[in-house]
């Protein structure tokens, strides 16, 4: 079939395996479907559509490269040596993104950045306790999916890598997939975004194991004082310290989250157009494309890829199930019953700040005069630190399970 | 191997549950200084030109 030669992306079809061929149709189909879902506005477009260009470009690119080896001109995330990467640096047009942004963790950093530069702290600094009590319940995913993995044959530091998606936090679970599974951080990564699009839709199902009465508490407002931007900037400063000093491995990190949040309330306003706009929606991009182009067919012949998808889900939801749990505990022992919603549990979830959205949507489903939006964001943030935390401790103690 | 994993997982959440306290009494101090700060610095009077 010489007039195919000219069509290089077709005529890859027929000179690859079989299961190659239907793995690409399959992967091309993915993209078509996130792509319009992300245009329905069910999944999140922000790094959606780019995922889904980004694996349409690479599965449909692939074509015959020197000494007849099959590849495409995208990303090589196997280059290993320096003469391998300088290689592909020069061939492939990604290359450089991920060799100096993802394979460090950088890009994750930058998110973080980002999300520090945009984040609302003043109710987790007028109820820590709370905030934080609940964020320890919203991390049962992160915890409880650990021995879960393990049983269901991943080796510790994948099934450390996979627990993370509980956490609901982007950036960490492609820090932590980095560090500790580096061959699975893609599909890992991919599916906890994937996820992390849907949390919107799918977790208002889990908060119906509140009672309707309990989910339309109105909160009162004066009953949060007023906290100063000098309380905001000292805790950003103190935090960092005492959290790198604690989890150094988890120090870009937090290093990253609290620069974001300082300069904020430092109110550098240059600084924070550049790191809550450019910089933020610049790394989200380059993320969700670079994805797209990392999820080849490759990817998708892993055969622990289904084990992800049901343990990811089963993460996220152990983690929703945890908050609400940790909610309404809270909710039974707090004297102040009347200005406490249990749904602040699930906002204790990570996923900033689609969660506390969610605590908003069922508290407004249930009353129409429950605003509870604001609350939410203390144990949202919490549920930031304490999936930092817990990455801090996976990445250093991990190996002492064998 | 899977009952040290579980062991870990206890030992986790335990470490997370410490150290979520102690992130949470640092706010609760970090907030106290200031506002303490803030009330004396309105208190203080006025010096007379």
């Amino acid at each position: 079939m010489p007039i195919l030669q000219f069509f290089q992306g077709i005529y890859t079809f027929f000179i690859t395996e079989p299961e190659i061929a239907f793995a690409r149709i399959f992967l091309i189909a993915l993209g078509f479907l996130l792509i319009w879902l992300s245009w329905k506005q069910i999944l999140e477009p922000l790094l959606m559509i780019p995922m889904g260009i980004g694996m349409l470009g690479v599965n449909g690119g692939l074509m015959v490269m020197e000494a007849g080896k099959v590849g495409t001109l995208f990303i090589n995330p196997l280059a290993g040596n320096i003469e391998e990467v300088m290689y592909f640096l020069q061939i492939d047009f990604l290359q450089p993104i991920y060799s100096f942004t993802f394979s460090n963790g950088l890009i994750a950093c930058l998110v973080f950045m980002g999300i520090g530069a945009i984040t609302d702290i003043d109710y987790l600094l007028a109820k820590p306790f709370m905030s934080l009590f609940l964020a320890v319940f919203a991390e049962f995913g992160t915890i409880f999916t650990l021995p879960i993995a393990m049983a269901l044959g991943l080796t510790p530091k994948e099934a450390a890598a996979i627990s993370l998606v509980g956490g609901a936090d982007g950036p960490m679970v492609l820090y932590g997939s980095l560090i500790m599974a580096k061959e699975l951080f893609v599909p890992i990564t991919v599916v906890a975004y994937i996820y992390l699009s849907v949390c919107y839709a799918g977790y208002p199902f889990l908060t119906k194991i509140v009672p309707k009465g309990l989910r339309g508490i109105e909160m009162d407002w004066r009953s949060i004082p007023t906290v100063s931007p000098g309380a905001k900037f000292a805790f950003a400063v103190i935090a960092t310290a005492v959290l790198c000093l604690l989890f150094p491995v988890a120090a870009p990190l937090f290093a990253s989250f609290f620069v974001g949040l300082a300069i904020k309330e430092a109110k550098v306003t240059r600084y924070i157009e550049f790191i809550s706009g450019t910089l933020l929606y610049g790394a989200t991009f380059f993320l969700g494309f670079t994805l797209g182009a990392l999820l080849g067919v490759d990817v998708i012949l892993n055969p622990k890829v289904l084990l992800l998808l049901i343990l990811g889900m089963l993460a996220l939801t152990l983690s929703g199930l945890g908050g609400l749990a940790g909610g309404l505990i809270y909710y039974k022992i707090t004297k102040n019953k009347e200005s406490f919603n249990p749904l602040l549990g699930i906002a204790a979830v990570s996923c900033v700040p689609t969660c506390a959205k969610v605590a908003q949507k069922c508290a407004f489903q249930a009353n129409k005069k429950a605003m509870i939006l604001g609350f939410a964001m203390g144990p949202n943030v919490a549920g930031v630190i304490t999936t930092a935390i817990i990455t801090g401790i996976y990445i250093t103690g991990i190996n002492f399970i064998g | 191997m899977l009952l040290r994993a579980f062991e870990f997982t206890l030992i986790t959440f335990g470490i997370t549950m410490v150290v979520a306290f102690l992130v949470a009494a640092l706010i609760k101090a970090i907030f106290a200084v200031i506002q303490r700060g803030a009330k004396k610095a309105a208190k203080k009077p006025e010096v007379p030109s």
